[in-house]
């Protein structure tokens, strides 16, 4: 397991005030943060430009050292056990970097390999072996100037994973990366985690990637741990409860407390999500024919639609049309960076 | 250290194929050609072979031509050397792989001995090529020392490498290459005695030359070569010295300065 323990990190930088004087500002870019990844485990790390994310990264990554705090790593500490730690971690960033251009995609993965100390058999095996995984086999023997950036971003994972790391660190893997291809890469990360057991700690500006292959969410801002949760649960918590939305004709008022019930036997909604429920009102009175409007919010819509649409059928209900209305992941970050939520 | 060193030399020697497959040897072939040439016409028809005998008695030799031959090809190799091992990191910083290299558990030393072996191998046969060009032009070494040559190829070898590391990290931290390189190569050609004796400078001027070992080794080599000179053990030993500091001295505050390679916000 990686801990990270009330890590900060303070940047010192000089301003120049002319040709001869300058004065040193400080940046607090990571605030006390603490933080764990499991094995098997996809986190992410979350918040606007600025939030410290990056900072983070590194310093997980070695490349950084914390100005307070302290990582473990497997229960080795950063300071004593830098190089024990670089064999078990690695990192991939997102964009064309990393790589070495004139090298072919093979020669890449061997020198990185080299670095890690793999003899030349083991060379060989893991090379063939993730370019053939990553899709690039055919082209491995191409000068990586030649790769498309979807080809450099997919030898990036290769040379990520070439020293086998037990954690792995994703800086924005699918910037700027097509949308079939940032769907691969989205299928490699989670089959890294789920079958192999990786523990995999990923920032990206694509929400909805966090949202789909996340377990569990830090939030940051201005260096500050805001929250974390599933993404489920911050969406719930920051930017409210789903709803789902009914169209019905034949409702007839006897079945509001009926539908009370059910909904609180079947779905569980507690009080608060209670008072959430928009009771059903007809702009023409008692009549059975209008269509009438009926919202209920839930943590989980699609599985509150599922549940009332046989107990409508049972009650004789007509269903006009039904819908789910989602706060994401995007909702919830923009709300908690711009401080509305306490 | 092995393994980093023979897979960056093998990177390198692949990187500059693909990158300049000869036009760049020949260019620094070229250069060195035009240094024979400038010697040779000078000696000629400049100062017309007239050479002081204080030249003599401060030289070891007063065969002017190979003395400023030599001094000048060792010159231009020494340059290459360390440029080459200098701008390594600041070079893999600005391609932007300068990350990847640090995530490992790679050896430092490994990295930059690997850099400098592909250079020898580039440097030495542009050498080769320059001193070719010198023999015709004039260039005789009839007081041949073969083991003190050795040794002192060693010791100018090792300055290059030490002075090198240093100045990479110079350049790592003030991030840039062409003001810090040019600086000290100015120096090094002043004060480093490559195409006069030393003794024509001033004494401060001479005295500020001693804190590159470059200048003893240069010494040592030029002496072996010229006048059959031998080198002994206490002729090299302040040369290793100065060496083994500057290398110690890099590679401290080298380890100090990757800290914060990425610190800049």
């Amino acid at each position: 397991m990686i801990a990270m323990n009330e890590v900060s990190k303070i940047y010192e930088t000089r301003n120049r005030l002319g040709w001869f004087r300058a004065e040193r500002v400080k940046t607090e870019a990571v605030k006390s943060l603490s933080l764990t990844l499991e094995p098997g485990q996809i986190t992410g790390l979350l918040g606007l430009n600025g939030a410290g994310k990056t900072t983070t990264i590194r310093m997980l990554s070695t490349l950084l050292d914390p100005t307070e705090g302290s990582i473990e790593v497997d229960g080795l500490d950063m300071n004593r056990s830098r190089s024990a730690i670089q064999q078990k971690v690695n990192m991939i960033a997102g964009g064309e970097r990393m790589l070495y251009w004139r090298l072919t995609g093979r020669e890449n993965l061997h020198y990185f390999g080299s670095l890690y100390g793999l003899d030349s058999a083991r060379l060989r095996r893991e090379s063939d072996r993730l370019l053939s995984e990553v899709g690039l086999a055919e082209a491995a023997d191409r000068p990586v100037e030649q790769y498309s950036k979807g080809m450099k971003q997919r030898l990036q994972i290769a040379r990520g994973l070439i020293n086998d790391p037990k954690y792995l660190f994703l800086d924005e893997p699918t910037l700027g990366l097509d949308a079939p291809i940032a769907r691969q890469l989205r299928g490699m990360v989670r089959s890294l985690a789920k079958e192999r057991g990786k523990g995999i700690l990923l920032t990206s500006h694509y929400l909805q990637e966090v949202e789909e292959l996340c377990d569990n969410v830090y939030v940051l801002n201005r260096g500050e741990l805001l929250m974390c949760d599933t993404p489920d649960r911050i969406v719930a918590k920051v930017a409210g409860m789903q709803a789902a939305h009914f169209e019905l004709t034949g409702w007839r008022d006897e079945l509001n407390p009926l539908l009370l019930e059910y909904l609180q036997a079947e779905i569980g909604l507690n009080r608060k999500e209670w008072t959430e429920l928009h009771r059903p009102t007809s702009e023409s009175g008692s009549s059975s024919d209008e269509p009438i409007r009926l919202t209920v919010k839930s943590r989980s819509a699609d599985k509150l639609i599922a549940k009332l649409l046989p107990w409508t059928a049972e009650n004789g209900l007509k269903v006009v049309s039904f819908s789910a209305e989602k706060p994401n992941l995007e909702d919830a970050i923009i709300l908690l960076s711009e401080g509305k939520v306490s | 250290m092995w393994h980093t060193a023979l897979a960056t030399l093998v990177r390198n020697q692949r990187s500059n194929l693909r990158a300049y497959p000869w036009t760049f040897t020949f260019g620094h072939i070229i250069d060195g050609t035009y240094l024979v040439l400038v010697t040779c016409f000078s000696y000629v028809y400049l100062i017309k072979g007239d050479v002081q005998t204080q030249f003599a008695a401060y030289a070891g030799t007063s065969d002017y031509l190979t003395y400023v031959m030599i001094g000048g090809a060792l010159n231009l190799f020494s340059v290459s050397m360390m440029m080459n091992v200098s701008r390594a990191l600041i070079t893999e910083w600005r391609e932007g792989t300068l990350e990847a290299l640090l995530l490992s558990p790679s050896s430092r030393f490994g990295y930059f001995a690997g850099t400098a072996v592909q250079q020898l191998m580039r440097s030495l046969f542009e050498l080769a090529v320059v001193l070719i060009f010198g023999i015709a032009a004039g260039l005789r070494l009839p007081n041949f020392d073969f083991l003190s040559v050795l040794t002192g190829i060693f010791a100018y070898l090792l300055s290059c490498f030490a002075m090198g590391l240093l100045l990479g990290c110079v350049m790592l931290h003030t991030r840039d290459t062409f003001f810090v390189q040019n600086t000290l190569f100015a120096f090094t050609a002043l004060l480093c005695g490559f195409q006069f004796p030393r003794e024509y400078l001033p004494e401060a001027l001479g005295l500020a030359g001693n804190v590159f070992p470059l200048t003893d080794a240069l010494t040592l080599l030029r002496g072996s070569l010229l006048s059959g000179k031998a080198i002994r053990s206490g002729d090299v030993l302040p040369v290793l010295l100065l060496c083994a500091v500057y290398i110690a001295l890099a590679l401290w505050t080298g380890k100090r300065i990757e800290r914060r390679i990425f610190e800049r916000y």
